[in-house]
């Protein structure tokens, strides 16, 4: 399947190509992969959280900031992240799917959620931190010429912050 | 008259059986030589002038069959793609490596040299070539139960025919750039069998394909082994210089750590969902 094998090169986020004028790498960089065990759990993780941010901000609400955040992440990671030539994955939008469907939970959560909430960021924060000193390089296995971007997942957790905060919720139902 | 009868008779038997006790020993030969290859026509040793290796991981990396000596010489396209596929699978989880190519046979000139070496390098975009080299040879003998086969019932039923395939291949590594070789290692085979006189054909055929499989199960481990010890000696040879490229290659993953974080989340939000009901 020659347009099989080639889409993802033609769709994901490449440096040079950016440069050049493909700004499509910009969004379509976030829905390619490497392998499909990182497609199926990126994916999962996205679905988890979008169900449970979507009943809290609605759907349009989450489609713009997806569509946003997307573009956010690609032009943060050329500018802070020189070095990377070539990005795939979709893990930047699930973290930020993730944090904004905890912030959603957070006033509506009891003590003992709120603690599993509360652990869960400190878990986010210290895998961050762990992928950025390259320990954690071996929890993945993806192809072993690619580095784990912790940028996007820091990335994507200030998008998800923001929107979080931008559409704040009260304890109300939602 | 009954003389006649009995020559008529003895020269038909030796007619119908002749394929057979005509067909002594026999066999063939498949090769590509990498110095056939590489240094056509050579009258001379080659000059080397000493130079520095620059290898800068992760390699781009191409594997070839070296071209054969002569037309139909060696295994049909096909599977020489099959082999360098296996080959390609066992070092793609190395780090140092990146892309490893596939070059098929028909980029590869017969006695092309390090020209065609370098177009090819060229084209495939990879700093390393990896050349299979290959001598098969297969021996086809005649035992005592080929004297069945003038029964012509034999023919189709006995095995009368033997056959031994050995099969040598050995990879070669070079630097294209610097036409160094790098390290090499050899993978053998031996296939014996039998077959009737009707099968012989495609049984040896199988054989022989069967040989290169049996060669390359050998060579992989081998071909590891002194990638190992290349990787070991570099670090003290001044004529190996590596360097890390520029730039890498990003990926989002969330990882199954992430899978975990994803159930949590389901829970709390399944709490808090009873918890206001």
């Amino acid at each position: 399947m020659p347009f099989a094998d080639a889409a993802p090169e033609l769709l994901e986020f490449d440096r040079h190509a950016l440069l050049a004028g493909e700004i499509w790498r910009l969004w379509t960089g976030h829905l390619v992969h490497y392998s499909w065990r990182q497609t199926l759990v990126d994916g999962a993780v996205a679905l988890v959280a979008g169900l449970i941010a979507v009943r809290a901000y609605g759907l349009r609400r989450l489609l713009a900031t997806m569509a946003l955040a997307a573009p956010f992440i690609s032009v943060a990671l050329l500018l802070a992240a020189p070095d990377c030539l070539y990005y795939r994955g979709s893990s930047g939008l699930a973290v930020m799917l993730s944090v904004m469907a905890g912030a959603s939970l957070w006033p509506r959560a009891g003590n003992v959620a709120r603690l599993a909430l509360a652990v869960m960021t400190l878990s986010l924060a210290a895998k961050i931190a762990a992928e950025a000193l390259l320990i954690a390089q071996g929890w993945s296995d993806m192809p072993t010429d690619v580095r784990i971007s912790w940028q996007a997942h820091l990335l994507g957790a200030i998008a998800g912050g923001v929107a979080a905060w931008r559409f704040r919720l009260g304890a109300g139902p939602h | 008259m009954r003389l006649l009868r009995t020559l008529i008779l003895f020269f038909a038997a030796a007619a119908l059986a002749g394929c057979a006790s005509w067909n002594g020993s026999h066999g063939s030969k498949q090769t590509g030589s990498i110095v056939d290859y590489l240094y056509p026509d050579a009258k001379e040793a080659p000059a080397m002038t000493p130079t520095v290796t620059r290898l800068r991981p992760p390699v781009r990396v191409g594997i070839a069959f070296v071209p054969g000596a002569g037309w139909g010489s060696g295994l049909p396209e096909a599977q020489k793609i099959k082999l360098l596929e296996r080959v390609k699978e066992s070092f793609s989880k190395h780090p140092y490596i990146g892309k490893i190519e596939i070059i098929p046979s028909q980029y590869m000139r017969a006695k092309g040299g390090f020209t065609n070496l370098e177009q090819v390098s060229r084209m495939f975009d990879v700093e390393v070539v990896a050349l299979l080299s290959y001598d098969q040879v297969r021996f086809a003998d005649n035992n005592a139960l080929s004297v069945l086969y003038w029964t012509i019932i034999g023919a189709y039923v006995i095995h009368g025919d033997q056959y031994d395939v050995q099969t040598m291949l050995d990879a070669s590594v070079f630097d294209v750039q610097s036409r160094k070789l790098l390290f090499r290692a050899p993978g053998t085979s031996q296939i014996k069998g039998s077959a009737t006189m009707v099968s012989l054909g495609e049984k040896s055929r199988a054989a022989q394909i069967d040989g290169y499989n049996a060669a390359v199960d050998q060579l992989i481990p081998q071909l590891q082994t002194e990638l190992d010890n290349f990787r070991e000696r570099i670090k003290n040879d001044a004529s190996f210089n590596v360097e890390n490229k520029a730039g890498y290659k990003g990926g989002g993953d969330t990882g199954w750590i992430g899978l975990v974080f994803a159930a949590l989340l389901g829970g709390v939000a399944y709490a808090v969902r009873r918890r206001r009901a």
